[in-house]
């Protein structure tokens, strides 16, 4: 086997296309199911952030510092690192270590508290007067949330999502090293402990493809909601 | 009927305290359009964010038709607010609906049945003179129209109060006029009264009946908007005066001057006439009478105010005899006009 020089990128010979279908699917469905999950839970504590900041009365002080400093810590600490960190837990809340669905909730753990800053952000850009006007017809607090803080923010959450679902897609390739399959996977064993370069070439081409798709359907959602400039 | 009684708010700031409202009342009257004058930061938005119990006072209280306002639970509260409409300087519509569904929105608020909110808003739309943009979003809409969705929006659960504030502070001069139209139109069709929060006089005097004017958190003063252009009492007042642009006498100043120096006889004369005074002919009785006098005019208008009109006048009278010239104004003295000589060497 011919390892060395550039033309051991083109070996095509040496690639199993059905293992290499196969981690494309896991890669997709990780980070699908992690980004389903990712905007339920980034959203959620984003609104809590947004809501609890600036008030008076220790309840929201409290529940403030609590969401912030979680969301701090679970940003801060290296996704390798996390995935390994949680790897107890992960046992205990889905049965297996390994695997693409073992990836899941470190991968949630990790994108959640990224998302939930960035739509905590958005929300403040919002206008308050807007708000107001809301407060003014006598709308509650839920009306607030669901007919102005969702849909004013719309297209910077739609804009957030895509940045994130980029960047759980890059996570899903680290997952791979500790066994959760998909194309990550496949590139550092069929590719980098095997020598085979190719298989490295083509699973970066498809995350590439992946990555291209998810940019341009997010752009294109943007531009459909967003009636801000027509 | 609105009654603020001794009401004030004080804001706590990181060095000090703000008094934001000191000791306000007022009564409004149902139906009126009441205006409430006064720069940035004399506490009039203030004022009324307490009337709608956006904001709390500090003190004092706030009855609409006799029921404190502050006195209520929270649920009690959000149902007030619907019967109180309020229009903003921004319009604050939300952009990711179309004007209809602008509309609509106190309406779901309200929980109005979909069918029923919808034609509901339709005529609203139609009621403010956008019939066929409702399916277009507020981005592409001018201001004036803006405001205009913003008065539909206001006005769908047919309030008793509508409160104005600022807006039209953010239009050009030809639009402020079309919706302040608008908003006497509505005033008189649907017996609304409108609390009008602003700093430009012109509106105060194209709309309002009675005014409050506001200077660091207090009311200096208040009356009948003829009576305030008659006779402004507070400085503040005669500055409003003033600054609106059809009584500003800046061009005049200098065509004064000119006057005084080509025709250093005479006596410049500013009369100010009010009511029914205004539309009689003032000046040829005066010629008639004082036959050998020159007048020339030099600057005349005739405003439309709720209540009455004002007309001033600024003429120029020569006469080689000094005693004629003074008889003249004693004559319009006697008139009951309001004279004042503008250069009396």
């Amino acid at each position: 086997m011919n390892s060395q020089g550039i033309q051991s990128y083109f070996q095509f010979k040496n690639v199993n296309w059905s293992s290499m279908q196969q981690a494309t699917w896991e890669t997709i469905w990780m980070t699908a199911i992690s980004m389903i999950i990712v905007i339920f839970v980034g959203i959620t504590l984003g609104l809590i952030l947004f809501e609890t900041r600036d008030k008076k009365g220790i309840g929201y002080k409290f529940v403030n510092w609590l969401v912030s400093f979680l969301v701090n810590v679970f940003r801060s600490i290296p996704f390798i690192i996390l995935i390994v960190l949680l790897l107890p837990f992960t046992q205990d809340l889905v049965g297996t270590i390994i695997g693409p669905k073992a990836a899941i909730p470190s991968l949630v753990i990790s994108a959640a508290p990224f998302y939930a800053r960035m739509v905590e952000a958005d929300f403040r850009e919002i206008d308050a007067g807007v708000i107001e006007a809301v407060k003014s017809m006598g709308g509650t607090s839920w009306d607030v949330i669901w007919k102005v803080l969702l849909p004013e923010s719309m297209p910077a959450l739609i804009a957030g999502g895509t940045v994130t679902a980029i960047s759980l897609i890059s996570y899903t390739a680290m997952a791979g090293a500790i066994g959760s399959g998909g194309l990550g996977y496949l590139a550092y064993l069929d590719g980098f402990q095997s020598n085979n370069n190719t298989v490295t070439l083509v699973a970066t081409v498809i995350i590439l493809l992946i990555v291209l798709i998810i940019q341009f359907l997010g752009d294109l959602l943007v531009k459909h909601v967003d009636k801000r400039s027509l | 009927m609105i009654e603020f009684k001794n009401v004030s708010k004080k804001y706590r700031l990181s060095n000090s305290d703000l008094t934001a409202v000191n000791n306000v009342n007022l009564k409004i009257k149902d139906g009126q359009i009441f205006g409430i004058i006064g720069y940035s930061g004399a506490g009039k938005s203030t004022l009324v964010r307490m009337l709608n119990g956006i904001e709390a006072p500090t003190s004092g209280e706030i009855l609409i038709n006799g029921k404190n306002i502050l006195k209520q639970s929270n649920r009690d509260l959000r149902e007030e607010r619907k019967k109180i409409g309020m229009i903003f300087q921004h319009f604050n519509l939300l952009w990711s609906r179309t004007i209809v569904q602008n509309v609509e929105l106190p309406l779901e608020i309200a929980g109005v049945k979909k069918e029923d909110r919808h034609q509901k808003a339709l005529n609203l739309v139609k009621l403010v003179g956008l019939e066929g943009r409702e399916n277009d979003y507020p981005s592409e809409l001018s201001g004036g129209q803006k405001q205009r969705v913003g008065i539909a929006r206001a006005l769908a659960n047919d309030p008793e109060i509508l409160i104005s504030d600022e807006a039209t502070s953010a239009l050009d001069p030809q639009t402020t006029d079309e919706i302040l139209d608008l908003l006497l139109d509505i005033n008189q069709k649907l017996n609304l009264t409108i609390v009008l929060i602003t700093h430009e006089m012109h509106a105060i005097r194209k709309v309002a009946e009675q005014v409050a004017v506001m200077e660091k958190g207090q009311v200096v003063e208040q009356n009948s908007v003829v009576n305030i252009f008659n006779s402004p009492q507070a400085a503040i007042t005669k500055r409003f005066v003033n600054e609106d642009s059809s009584f500003n006498s800046d061009d005049l100043n200098s065509t004064v001057e000119s006057l005084v120096n080509n025709y250093p006889n005479g006596v410049i004369v500013k009369l100010t006439f009010n009511g029914d005074k205004a539309q009689k002919p003032i000046i040829s009785h005066l010629l008639r009478k004082f036959s050998s006098i020159e007048i020339s005019i030099l600057e005349g208008s005739i405003h439309q105010i709720q209540g009455g009109s004002i007309g001033s006048l600024i003429v120029h009278l020569q006469n080689d005899k000094i005693s004629e010239q003074q008889s003249a104004i004693d004559y319009l003295k006697s008139l009951k006009i309001e004279t004042e000589v503008i250069n009396n060497e």
